[in-house]
């Protein structure tokens, strides 16, 4: 899919299968993409460039089965270009899950902001590689970058691979990743109040995954509530 | 009438014998302060009562109300009306604070509450509690202070009503005003039939909530089990007396230092 968003104008383009997304976003437009992942997703790439403050919106949610793999490579190429990249996904059973994702600061005053969540179940693997570039003589950019894993079983695992890559010194850059295991004291405490392990798991999960539902419409925040419940087996 | 009955309890940790056969019998209404040196396995008792899995029953039996509870689960002991006031509260990453007491809450009920009955509950809990309403908001334990994950325990425990609650050295962590608060709530539980089984090392706690009974672990034992007037003698003298009175050894291997419990030293190995 190829999506031009012309100059002051404003677009909302929600996805919701298999394919590929090449964008550009004009002067002084903005773009809201959303994407919502219910059924298998094999490979998927982003594409993208943002003009003179120009504004993307991204948010994924991921709820998906089997193999899944996201490549995203946007591109902030003139000044005043503000991105924010918003993911959460929920790895269950074998499924094997990968998300690259980079920013790439080629003038100053840009912005950038990525956040990914994930929770990994069973034996799953979830691994999130963020690269934030800020490219030389892109004076005042402002990039942060923060992941957050939670494993619960000892055969899942989680990865997280956050990479800041600073070509230029008068810039703001932050990062963040952790990969938290759930313990048995965790477990238990929820337990020793009544919750079942599913319960337990379940409340755990929407804690991180929830907030992204408040980005879709009621109808999608039902299924994502329905499927986190789904894959806790509550 | 016996709420929780306990006989000859004999309990492991890792392979590690811990509790050698506690015999303690709680009757409904009783207030009862647990002593016992470090590392004698207080907090075990605790643990076994409420089934955590690391703690493995080799011998004897637990009813609560004439119910076994030793094949019961963890969740299933909690809904009979035990409640346990944990000494080190985890904090759980990702948590919300209100979500998970609307849920420990609901679990409880027949129907889930409305959401307008909640929150008159919950803000009336922390004022109770003299705590800010927007520790509701926050992520359950994460980055409380002691203090304030304490104050967190007997929130729940008002919340949740118990038949029985057990707290672990509840006042550790607490400022002065912080366990005057939380001996209130405490006393305000019994007073409405809550049963007490009560963890601690002072007797600042103990003269606020006026236990009926005393009772002394050694060893992994109950070795005394009496007054309250134990409470004050074993404040002013230590242990060293009942080593002499009771002509038993007072096993000393076990402690490390101030705070380590049987547990963490048999875990270490």
């Amino acid at each position: 899919m190829n999506i031009k968003v012309k100059q002051n104008e404003t677009k909302e383009i929600l996805v919701e299968d298999n394919s590929s997304i090449n964008f550009s976003i004009a002067e002084n437009a903005s773009l809201i993409l959303k994407f919502v992942f219910f059924s298998p997703i094999k490979n998927i790439s982003i594409n993208g460039e943002l003009k003179k403050k120009a504004k993307l919106k991204a948010v994924v949610a991921d709820f998906s089965n089997g193999e899944a793999k996201m490549n995203a490579k946007i591109l902030l190429n003139e000044e005043g270009a503000n991105a924010t990249w918003d993911l959460a996904s929920l790895a269950t059973k074998k499924d094997q899950k990968q998300f690259d994702i980079s920013f790439i600061h080629n003038k100053g005053n840009t912005k950038a902001d990525m956040n990914n969540y994930g929770v990994a179940l069973n034996a799953s693997r979830l691994v999130f590689s963020g690269t934030n570039h800020i490219q030389k003589k892109a004076k005042k950019s402002n990039t942060n970058q923060s992941a957050k894993i939670i494993v619960f079983d000892k055969d899942a695992s989680g990865k997280a691979n956050p990479i800041l890559r600073i070509d230029e010194n008068d810039v703001l850059a932050s990062h963040a990743a952790v990969v938290g295991r759930l313990n048995d004291e965790h477990l238990f405490y929820l337990k020793s109040r009544g919750l079942t392990e599913e319960e337990a798991k379940a409340l755990i999960v929407s804690g991180y995954l929830k907030p992204i539902a408040k980005n879709f419409d009621t109808n999608i925040q039902n299924k994502i509530n329905k499927m986190i419940m789904e894959k806790c087996h509550v | 009438m016996k709420s929780l009955v306990i006989k000859n309890l004999h309990v492991t940790v890792d392979g590690k014998k811990i509790l050698n056969g506690v015999t303690l019998a709680i009757n409904e209404g009783d207030n009862i302060a647990l002593l016992g040196p470090n590392g004698h396995g207080k907090s075990t008792l605790f643990m076994s009562i409420m089934g955590h899995p690391k703690y493995h029953i080799t011998q004897g039996s637990i009813t609560f109300n004439n119910k076994d509870i030793k094949k019961l689960s963890v969740d299933e002991r909690s809904k009979l009306g035990i409640f346990l006031g944990l000494q080190n509260p985890s904090e759980v990453p990702g948590v919300n604070n209100s979500d998970f007491l609307k849920n420990i809450m609901n679990v409880r009920r027949d129907k889930p509450m409305s959401l307008f009955t909640f929150y008159k509950e919950l803000e009336k809990a922390y004022q109770e509690m003299e705590m800010p309403f927007e520790f509701a908001n926050r992520n359950l334990n994460e980055g409380f202070s002691g203090g304030e994950k304490k104050r967190n325990e007997i929130l729940q425990m008002l919340l949740l009503n118990p038949k029985l609650a057990m707290l672990d050295e509840i006042d550790s962590g607490l400022d002065v005003d912080g366990i005057n608060q939380v001996a209130k709530m405490i006393n305000k539980k019994h007073k409405e039939g809550t049963s007490l089984l009560v963890i601690s090392h002072y007797a600042r706690l103990f003269n606020l909530i006026k236990p009926n009974r005393a009772v002394v672990m050694v060893n992994g034992k109950i070795v005394l089990d009496g007054k309250p007037d134990l409470i004050k003698r074993i404040d002013k003298e230590g242990y060293e007396w009942i080593k002499n009175e009771l002509k038993i050894e007072i096993n000393k291997k076990q402690v490390h230092s101030i705070g380590t419990c049987a547990t963490k030293v048999a875990l270490k190995k």
